[in-house]
């Protein structure tokens, strides 16, 4: 795959540099999206798939809706909350606002959504870690409902412009999982005109839309169409069959860069990418449980290079293993300057001086970081290299505390607060592969208050330790680049969640 | 013969069980269907409370009778991501896998045999040596490569046809073109030296000897015998093409069985996985059964072998 980009990115260069003026665009007032993610159904509770999500946000919608410059919480189907008790949110919901069928939302629909993702027996199991957190929804009124959290969660209402997709009572409860993944009803800013399983979804605008904070829906119609690969998009970008596709690599930002009448923007995202060491020897007795072999590792990789030159110029070097953006993310720890003799010398004061045989796993984009990351280690003598998986396969041995070393890149499911991250990697469940009782301890409090002053200063505890003992080597965080034709009109948003639907055309 | 067919027949369930087996056995090897369906957020009670909702806490000779058994009455199951039933799901793209197949074939004989004769009867010469080169070029240069030259040059260039997706005959174009071009030179080589063979053989020598015209033998003698070999392997070909092409269904976006599979295997959604793998095994088979069937009627020697 990775051979097949070089490829194309080769004849790509030569080719759009070349190429005939585009097409011009004799514009319904239509957006064309190209996705690389096959879209099997749109019951938001029946995929895992983030991108998905993505486009059920055109159609079903939150409580509230995260701003894509500022990144905080804003009004969406509820138009204000307030904490009644650390476990306990009320939420005034908006009045208006009808489903795409004509019904009109309440109280209802929140608490049957709420039911419905909490019942076993629905097989909500799709990322059901995401609804971990919510106990039950009490009616209070038409136009008041009050969530009750199972613990303590600060993140709470940032969760909430993420998950939580409000469900109609009516037509839910009769069309059932299946058929609604197929025709979901929604209160969103559109609504499903076609959908083939796969291959494409078409939205037509809402016009009973609410108006919302930011604003009416532009677009007449969006149409998503799966390409699953990026460099088939590329050229349909060129030729004008897409309108807009993200996620894409620096090289293919590169090729684009010369295509007429294409835009290209880099913006933020709250993915951050470590090297995962397994310092607590869940895979057997292995070099990482040397703190000097660690040491070795953080210090002989060039990570600013890595960064710039394979992630993005707009790529940050980080020293704890989470995005800045993120609440309780400290950089402020020990840091592990780029020195290649310091990691010589530490390589050989540890109990491996003449090196050892190290395979860094990797799945996705984190291949190519993995090698880069591999052949500086081989510069210290340690005989490092890429162990690429599928990410079925890499997901099984990862969690199954079976890698010795392995480049993560975590998006933390866009929540700007560490403890979208934490519990996975460092408190002791399957991800964890450091286990360090302290960090675990510091972790779990900073998750069970609300001050948060207090929660920053444990989670700076925790993050100093793991850079202190160099548990793992914090690499960079993500950016998100996007490609787009003509004069779309669109904030690039700061979590790397475009959402299109505030979009339209200049 | 119907003995002949017979142990055919059970050569070829004997086929289908142990593919089955193997690719149920891979795929529980490599991937963790439980932490696929949970997503890589969900916490070890979670991932566990799905491996039991879903019996993937049974033993693997366990879920492979339990599925084996349904598929005996003709249930695949669903798909564990989709929620669709995975016949439904192959069936809605058969058909485009079928499209491609036929007519990347079609295309690879229509090349592969006229090239092939014109090598063969100017043989040494400096055709014959462009044929090979032709030939050698199909089989060096990887598919994906031609489906991105075809892209660049018929898409984003002259922008004659499009690149991605199923909605017309004119999708179907590029596809075609690269696979067809993958399999044309081992065809192309079978015909060349199928008729060098035969126009060395004695009943072509009577042939001529008999003073009948040079296309007549070439084409009514030479060709008949030789073409023989190329059908089989075409049928070889043809059930490799049905597997579907994951790389050109890929780059063309093109909704077919290969994609499926494709998608199916990065997330272990094994009823998916499982019923491709069968549904092409059974094809491989029922080809080689085909062609086993022909050769046997045609030559006594096989059938009695």
């Amino acid at each position: 795959m990775i051979i097949r980009q070089g490829l194309f990115g080769m004849l790509a260069a030569a080719s759009l540099a070349f190429a005939p003026a585009a097409f011009p665009q004799s514009r319904p007032n239509v957006l064309n999206w190209g996705f690389v993610t096959e879209i099997e159904t749109l019951d938001p509770y029946g995929t895992a798939k983030r991108t998905a999500q993505l486009v059920i946000r055109h159609v079903l919608e939150h409580l509230a809706v995260r701003d894509p410059v500022s990144g905080t919480a804003k009004p969406a189907l509820a138009t204000a909350w307030r904490w009644i008790d650390n476990t306990t949110i009320e939420f005034t919901l908006r009045r208006g606002v009808t489903f795409h069928d004509g019904q009109p939302f309440d109280a209802d629909d929140v608490v049957y959504t709420v039911d419905y993702v909490k019942k076993p027996e629905n097989q909500i199991s799709f990322a059901q870690a995401d609804y971990g957190f919510l106990k039950q929804a009490v009616k209070v009124d038409q136009y008041t409902v009050r969530l009750v959290l199972n613990v303590i969660t600060p993140s709470a209402v940032d969760r909430l412009s993420q998950t939580l997709f409000i469900l109609p009572k009516g037509a839910h409860g009769r069309m059932g999982a299946k058929e609604f993944g197929t025709k979901p009803i929604g209160t969103g800013p559109y609504r499903v005109t076609a959908f083939e399983a796969g291959r494409r979804v078409e939205l037509a605008r809402f016009d009973g839309y609410y108006p919302a904070d930011w604003g009416k829906p532009r677009f007449d119609k969006i149409v998503v169409i799966t390409i699953p690969d990026v460099q088939t998009q590329v050229a349909e970008l060129t030729r004008g069959r897409i309108d807009f596709m993200w996620a894409l690599q620096s090289d293919q930002m590169a090729q684009l860069k010369r295509a007429a009448d294409v835009t290209t923007v880099t913006g933020g995202s709250v993915a951050a990418r470590f090297l995962s060491l397994d310092a607590a020897g869940r895979s057997g007795a292995n070099p990482m449980k040397d703190k000097n072999v660690r040491m070795a590792i953080a210090h002989a990789i060039n990570r600013d290079a890595i960064a710039k030159v394979l992630v993005d110029p707009k790529s940050e070097v980080i020293n704890a293993p989470c995005n800045p953006k993120q609440l309780g993310c400290a950089q402020d720890v020990t840091k592990y300057e780029y020195d290649v003799a310091k990691a010589r010398a530490l390589l050989r004061a540890s109990s491996f001086p003449n090196g050892f045989e190290l395979s860094i796993s990797a799945f996705t984009d984190n291949g190519p970081i993995a090698e880069a990351v591999a052949g500086d280690l081989r510069e210290i003598g340690i005989k490092a290299k890429l162990d690429f998986r599928e990410t079925s396969a890499w997901v099984k041995d990862f969690f199954g505390g079976r890698m010795q070393a392995s480049v993560v890149n975590w998006p933390s499911n866009g929540i700007y607060d560490v403890s979208a991250l934490v519990p996975l990697f460092f408190m002791g469940d399957q991800g964890d592969y450091t286990r360090d009782p302290e960090v675990i301890a510091w972790f779990k409090e900073a998750g069970s208050i609300v001050d948060r002053a207090d929660r920053e200063r444990l989670y700076r505890l925790g993050f100093e330790k793991i850079a202190r003992e160099t548990y793992v080597v914090p690499l960079m965080t993500g950016v998100t680049n996007y490609a787009y034709r003509g004069k779309l009109d669109i904030t690039i948003p700061a979590d790397g969640s475009p959402l299109l639907y505030m979009a339209g055309w200049k | 013969m119907i003995r002949y067919l017979a142990q055919k027949l059970v050569e070829a369930i004997l086929v289908c069980a142990f593919v089955s087996i193997a690719t149920f056995a891979l795929i529980h090897w490599t991937g963790d269907l439980a932490m696929s369906i949970g997503g890589t957020e969900a916490s070890r009670e979670e991932t566990e409370r799905i491996r039991r909702f879903y019996g993937l806490d049974r033993t693997l000779i366990a879920q492979y009778f339990d599925w084996a058994g349904r598929v005996l009455r003709g249930d695949f199951g669903n798909s564990f991501f989709s929620r669709e039933a995975v016949l439904t799901m192959v069936a809605h793209r058969l058909p485009n896998t079928i499209a491609l197949a036929l007519a990347s074939l079609t295309l690879a004989l229509l090349i592969a045999i006229p090239l092939g004769v014109v090598a063969a009867v100017r043989r040494g010469t400096w055709v014959d040596r462009a044929c090979l080169g032709v030939g050698v070029l199909g089989q060096a240069m990887p598919s994906y490569w031609s489906a991105l030259l075809l892209i660049l040059v018929f898409g984003v260039e002259l922008q004659l046809l499009p690149i991605s997706g199923t909605e017309s005959w004119r999708s179907f174009v590029l596809p075609t073109a690269a696979l067809g071009w993958f399999v044309m030179p081992l065809l192309m080589r079978l015909t060349r030296a199928g008729i060098i063979e035969a126009l060395a053989s004695d009943y072509i020598r009577t042939a001529r000897a008999k003073g009948l015209p040079r296309r007549a033998v070439l084409f009514k003698h030479a060709l008949r015998n030789a073409i023989l070999p190329v059908v089989s392997i075409a049928m070889v070909q043809l059930g490799f093409l049905l597997g579907g092409s994951i790389v050109i269904e890929s780059v063309f976006a093109l909704d077919g069985i290969g994609l499926l599979a494709w998608s199916a295997i990065q997330r272990s959604d094994f009823p998916v996985i499982q019923a491709i793998v069968l549904l092409v095994a059974f094809l491989f088979v029922m080809l080689n059964f085909l062609s086993d069937t022909v050769n046997g009627l045609l030559d006594p020697r096989i059938r009695h072998g």
